[in-house]
């Protein structure tokens, strides 16, 4: 039985409590499991290395050192900003023995211990570490109905050479595996634009401006909804289409779903039970009949 | 000069020299503005990334502080992933804000006006993390809304969010937040005494050029 160790994040205790859950019943529905490590802490996300740059390395490396700690090699984490954040970190302190030996001071510990640690996405872990098989094997509904847009956002993909996540402008793991599961994913050119991010605390106008371009590209494509596997890309793309309804900005509705959740869908746990009623925007109608019950034809060879 | 001093003196000098390690690096820009053709925020930017990293390559440091433009960008690092020089437009942005930051912190700075509200943001997102060991969200957009005077934003989606389940109402506090403190007390120290540092060596340069 394959296991790996497990940071959330914490966004997936508050704002995307069904990123968390349903990441759990994906790695369990594989056969794998998730043992989150004991006491972890914020990553430090946008603000600590804009503000700092010892905190901006020594907040990720405690979780680094506790996963060690833990016995663990392989960390799991589904927040795209954590995973980035984690790996630059491990990659920087790997790399530079004079800065692990400052973030070493500033943690206080004589013996920092990061060697072998390594962040993965979830992403990463369920297309590589499972075969096509070992993911068409559990697909109980067909989703050959729902157009679904992949939208990666930027830090899964950038830094590129530090990541080494996939193609930095056509990434595909997420286009590949919702193919795996059964849905029908449209051509999505805006898969890489950013959301706006962190932006959304104190220039909320901005984040509304880039996430509707994003919104309408994925209408365009003719998606039913977008997927999404970072908690502030969906929160932003999903929130922030209230103010553009309110504004007469958009005419239209699009749920932002985590790709867990779909994967979920196709794997037959129950659609009330994926925290779909979390979103701000209305999921259920979306895919009301176009998912089938049975794995359908056509698919599989 | 006692021990301590030359200590203190060997660090400020190491510390330099990482930085014009890193400022350096824009001296391969050739502003061809492939940077500024991708960026997310070029709309609102007061400079372009193209023009900021000119003025760090004619080492006008505190001129490139003075912009909008490090602080609206969010570090999508587009620009960086694009650049046919490889310059480390991200990085150089990084140590641009973080001086720029330490300057605020200290009260030598307020910090362009149009930008008063993202430092607000940062600050209180770093004393969320620093008071809980981890992001507690409903507090962190509550204080946000009370200090910078944008009491109602975003306040009609209060109510279904919470009954969405998406606002928790007690924060999870970690066990090892005596050790979690201590490491951003020891950061803040570090870049207070950087910073001051920094003028000590600004001011002798100058008393030598008189």
């Amino acid at each position: 039985m394959k296991s790996y160790h497990y940071f959330p994040g914490c966004s997936l205790e508050g704002m995307a409590k069904e990123f968390d859950q349903t990441t759990k019943d994906i790695f369990k529905t594989l056969g794998a499991t998730l043992n989150e490590i004991d006491d972890w802490s914020c990553c430090g996300a946008s603000s600590a290395h804009f503000t700092n740059r010892l905190l901006s390395y020594a907040l990720p490396a405690r979780n680094l050192s506790i996963t060690k700690k833990c016995g663990g090699s392989d960390l799991a984490i589904s927040c795209a900003a954590c995973f980035a954040r984690l790996k630059v970190t491990a990659y920087n302190l790997q790399k530079d023995a004079a800065l692990k030996k400052e973030v070493a001071e500033v943690m206080e510990e004589k013996n920092l211990d990061i060697d072998g640690v390594r962040p993965r996405h979830i992403l990463e872990i369920i297309t590589k570490d499972f075969s096509e098989d070992d993911i068409k094997s559990k697909v109980k509904k067909t989703l050959s109905a729902l157009k679904v847009a992949p939208y990666y956002g930027c830090l899964l993909v950038r830094p590129p050479q530090i990541l080494e996540f996939d193609d930095v402008e056509n990434p595909m793991i997420m286009d590949n595996l919702l193919t795996t599961i059964g849905a029908t994913v449209v051509d999505f050119p805006y898969k890489t634009e950013c959301c706006g991010a962190s932006l959304t605390l104190s220039r909320a106008e901005i984040v509304a401006d880039l996430s509707k371009k994003v919104l309408v590209e994925a209408r365009d494509a003719g998606a039913d909804l977008i997927v999404v596997a970072c908690p502030l890309c969906q929160a932003n793309l999903d929130m922030r289409q209230l103010d553009l309804q309110s504004d007469n900005l958009i005419d239209f509705e699009m749920p932002i779903i985590y790709f867990t959740q779909l994967m979920g869908l196709a794997f037959g746990i129950d659609e009330n039970k994926l925290g779909f009623n979390r979103h701000m925007i209305k999921v259920l109608p979306a895919l009301k009949g176009k998912i089938g019950v049975g794995v359908g034809e056509g698919k599989g060879e | 000069m006692s021990a301590n001093n030359a200590n203190h003196a060997n660090h400020a000098n190491q510390k330099h020299n990482r930085d014009q390690e890193v400022f350096g690096e824009a001296h391969k820009c050739y502003q061809c503005g492939k940077c500024f053709a991708g960026c997310p925020m070029s709309k609102v930017m007061d400079i372009s990334p193209t023009h900021l990293m000119r003025l760090v390559h004619l080492n006008k440091i505190e001129e490139a502080q003075k912009y909008n433009t490090i602080w609206v960008c969010v570090a999508c690092e587009c620009c960086m992933t694009r650049c046919p020089q490889q310059v480390p437009l991200v990085e150089i942005m990084d140590l641009l804000r973080q001086k720029s930051f330490a300057k605020i912190q200290s009260g030598e700075s307020d910090g362009e006006e149009s930008i008063q509200n993202v430092v607000l943001s940062h600050k209180l997102f770093l004393g969320n993390m620093k008071t809980f060991g981890r992001i507690f969200e409903p507090l962190l957009a509550a204080m946000y809304n009370v200090r910078s005077m944008d009491l109602f934003k975003d306040f009609e989606k209060a109510p279904s969010m919470f009954f969405k389940g998406k606002l928790p109402l007690t924060p999870h506090r970690i066990k090892g937040i005596k050790n979690f403190k201590k490491i951003f007390e020891n950061c803040e120290m570090k870049a207070k005494n950087e910073n001051k540092s920094e003028n000590q060596n600004e001011n002798e340069n100058e008393n030598e050029n008189e």
